[in-house]
């Protein structure tokens, strides 16, 4: 098996400091798939499901799983936010207050951090305990200019790989990409090679084709398209509790080609008549 | 039944004397019009807002039309009269709309100083409303009467203003400088062919402006009739692949996705790849005519990269390396050599290429996004790390990225164009 290059971000010990402060430093580990389930009946999730209830295939190939504990992995929450300049006056205040819902709802040994972009990219703060330092970033960001909104998803993607955390990324925005360098299949690419789920929330009626809606599927997420922001702040509370509530596999692969293209089927034997949404396959 | 018929005869009368006099004052009022907008004309001082750019500025889109044609067919009149007289010795008069108007009134209408009348040279009341026009398309703070309900031009075509992707409608004075834009085409398509380089750079100057303030729109249909006109000239079919490049690009695409869903609306933006196309074409016919030309085989080989052409992009980026000398043209150059190599496979030299952009530009974030998912790509994650760590760690207040800017780089030279193209007009811009 191939060594993949993991990384972690050190909290910034001074909570005013620049932002060149925040160092990225790398642990590597072994290469392990690891898949987040989200089962549910009725629309609502299923818990209490073992290991023994998964039949988890990789290419066809039924794979030995593990279910992982909550407590071994704990959530590493990237909130990714749309500041470009549509997102002003209330909005903004809108997307303030869900981002502080967040960030009250982690437990201690959860983690977050803020990125927002617009058409520059902006580490407000570095995956952290401490969530006052991420809601003092919060208070303080300003919106103005394009949508970087492809470019800042592939730091967000690249941050949610961070040390052994489970990494959900929450995007919000309220448009399409108007600026990104990078393109939506370059960065779809590297959301199939992450472990990473991206949850997104539009206030945009979003196009059939979309890189939002394909890279939420692409990493076993769920796009909400909303037409009103009122209760944003619920909705993401909403979404970090639906995470939690995923239960999150992992797997050695076997008997698989190491490199390329893996398709990944999840099924709840228990439960036959249950929604199962996981990531469709990953890329090596 | 009679006393019916004879009624009718009588209503019939009636109407073709009213008729009779309502086209008098129309001959007359047209005349007037036509006389009162030539002294707006020919009094206005190139640059300035004065009253009789105000003035006319105010007056209704069809009205201005209307004397516009009148004036264009009286300046074709003075020509084929100057032609006959040339060959025949007999001067005629030119009739216009029942008007009679003998040479030596046009040459007094028209403002001719003794040497131009001399010479039949028509070109001097043209250039200098052009000079009118461009002046009433440009001065923010003269806003045109609305021309919706206006006869001119088929359905209405209404600008949208494109902000952060989205697309709105504008008020509507977009519409009006359109039309203000396309009175000034019609005008300087009437000057002769002796004057065609003053033309041809003013068509350049208003291109470049219009794409330096991002009316691309307006630049579109600007550059169409100017390829249109000088279909050989590199400079006017460069800007026309420079609007269908930016058309192509996510700003116009993503608001061509936000309209795509309105019935009522057409929006002027094709799909990425016929833009793509377009441009290509453009440029591929711009590097044809004039094959020195590193700058438009930059943006060629950028449109040929975006079209997965990449070995023919790297091939025209590479020979525009050689010879580009302005620094965030060259980094620009990079970024897209970098890309287009990394679509090839060819790692080592997108990464050398990036690497040459961003030590170019030490605060642009757009090579070091490049490099990481480059890196990543390769399932180099240290590398992939790194980059992405150099970038978010880059100060908070930096210069704007160059590449940020690429679509209107190629209208730096707006302003200086625009007072050379007025200069060589006759109407030098005051400071």
């Amino acid at each position: 098996m191939r060594a993949r290059w993991l990384f972690v971000l050190l909290a910034a010990v001074v909570a005013a400091a620049p932002l060149a402060a925040q160092r990225l430093t790398f642990t590597a580990r072994k290469d392990i798939v690891r898949v987040d389930v989200l089962v549910a009946e009725a629309g609502q999730p299923v818990r209490g499901l073992a290991v023994t209830d998964f039949d988890v295939f990789d290419n066809g190939i039924r794979q030995r799983v593990e279910l992982m504990s909550a407590e071994s992995t704990p959530v590493d929450a990237i909130l990714t936010f749309d500041l470009s300049g549509s997102v002003a006056g209330d909005l903004l205040g809108r997307l303030k207050r869900a981002g502080n819902a967040v960030l009250s709802a982690l437990t201690d040994r959860e983690q977050a951090a803020l990125i927002t972009f617009s058409r520059s990219i902006l580490l407000e703060s570095a995956l952290t305990h401490d969530r006052q330092r991420v809601r003092d970033a919060l208070d303080s960001v300003q919106s103005s200019g394009d949508t970087a909104l492809i470019d800042a998803s592939y730091a967000a993607l690249v941050l949610g790989e961070s040390d052994s955390g489970r990494g959900v990324v929450i995007v919000f925005s309220d448009g399409l990409d108007s600026a990104s360098w990078l393109s939506a299949a370059a960065v779809l690419d590297t959301a199939r090679r992450t472990n990473t789920v991206v949850y997104a929330v539009s206030t945009a009626e979003l196009p059939r084709a979309s890189f939002l809606r394909d890279l939420t599927t692409a990493t076993g997420g769920t796009l909400f398209e909303v037409d009103s922001t009122n209760d944003l702040d619920a909705l993401f509370v909403r979404v970090l509790n639906e995470f939690r509530q995923r239960y999150l596999l992992s797997y050695s692969p076997q008997d698989v080609p190491p490199e390329g293209s893996h398709k990944i089927e999840v099924r709840v034997h228990s439960h036959p008549g249950a929604t199962v949404k996981a990531r469709p396959g990953y890329v090596r | 039944m009679t006393r019916r018929a004879c009624s009718l005869a009588l209503s019939c009368l009636v109407v073709c004397q009213l008729g009779e006099r309502l086209d008098a004052v129309q001959k007359d009022s047209a005349a007037a019009t036509l006389r009162v907008w030539l002294s707006a004309v020919n009094q206005h001082a190139a640059g300035a807002a004065d009253a009789p750019l105000i003035d006319v500025g105010s007056w209704p889109v069809d009205q201005a039309f209307a004397t516009i044609n009148d004036f264009v067919a009286l300046v074709r009149g003075r020509r084929d009269a100057q032609a006959k007289f040339a060959k025949t010795g007999r001067a005629s008069d030119i009739s216009l709309g029942g008007t009679r108007y003998s040479i030596a009134q046009l040459n007094e209408l028209f403002g001719l100083t003794e040497t131009e009348a001399r010479q039949s040279d028509v070109n001097r009341p043209l250039e200098r409303a052009v000079v009118f026009y461009t002046d009433l398309a440009t001065f923010e703070a003269i806003v045109p009467r609305a021309s919706r309900g206006s006869r001119i031009g088929g359905p209405p075509r209404i600008p949208l203003i494109l902000d952060d992707g989205r697309a709105s409608l504008s008020d509507g004075s977009g519409a009006d400088r359109a039309v203000l834009w396309g009175f000034a085409r019609v005008l300087a398509d009437e000057v002769s062919p002796q004057r065609d380089a003053e033309i041809a750079l003013w068509y350049h100057a208003v291109a470049a402006l219009l794409e330096q303030t991002r009316q691309w729109g307006l630049a579109a249909a600007h550059d169409e009739q100017g390829r249109k006109m000088r279909p050989t000239d590199p400079d006017l079919v460069f800007r026309l692949g420079v609007v269908h490049e930016f058309l192509a690009g996510p700003q116009a695409q993503a608001a061509r996705q936000t309209l795509s869903s309105s019935s009522s609306i057409r929006i002027a933006v094709e799909p990425e790849l016929d833009e793509l196309r377009h441009a290509e074409e453009a440029f591929r016919a711009t590097v044809r005519l004039s094959p020195d030309w590193a700058e438009a085989r930059l943006h060629f080989g950028h449109v040929l990269g975006a079209l997965g052409h990449d070995d023919e992009a790297v091939a025209e980026l590479s020979r525009a390396s050689d010879t580009l000398t302005n620094p965030e043209l060259r980094y620009d150059l990079q970024l897209c050599l970098g890309r287009s190599q990394a679509a090839m496979g060819d790692r080592a030299e997108a990464r050398a290429s990036y690497d040459r952009a961003a030590a170019a530009f030490p605060l642009a974030e757009t090579p070091l996004l490049a490099l990481s998912e480059l890196a990543r790509h390769a399932g180099d994650g240290p590398a992939a790390i790194a980059a992405l760590e150099r970038l978010l760690n880059l100060p908070e207040n930096r210069p704007d990225d160059p590449w940020w800017t690429y679509d209107t780089s190629s209208s730096r030279d707006a302003d200086l164009l625009m007072t050379q193209a007025l200069a060589a007009l006759g109407g030098a811009r005051r400071p």
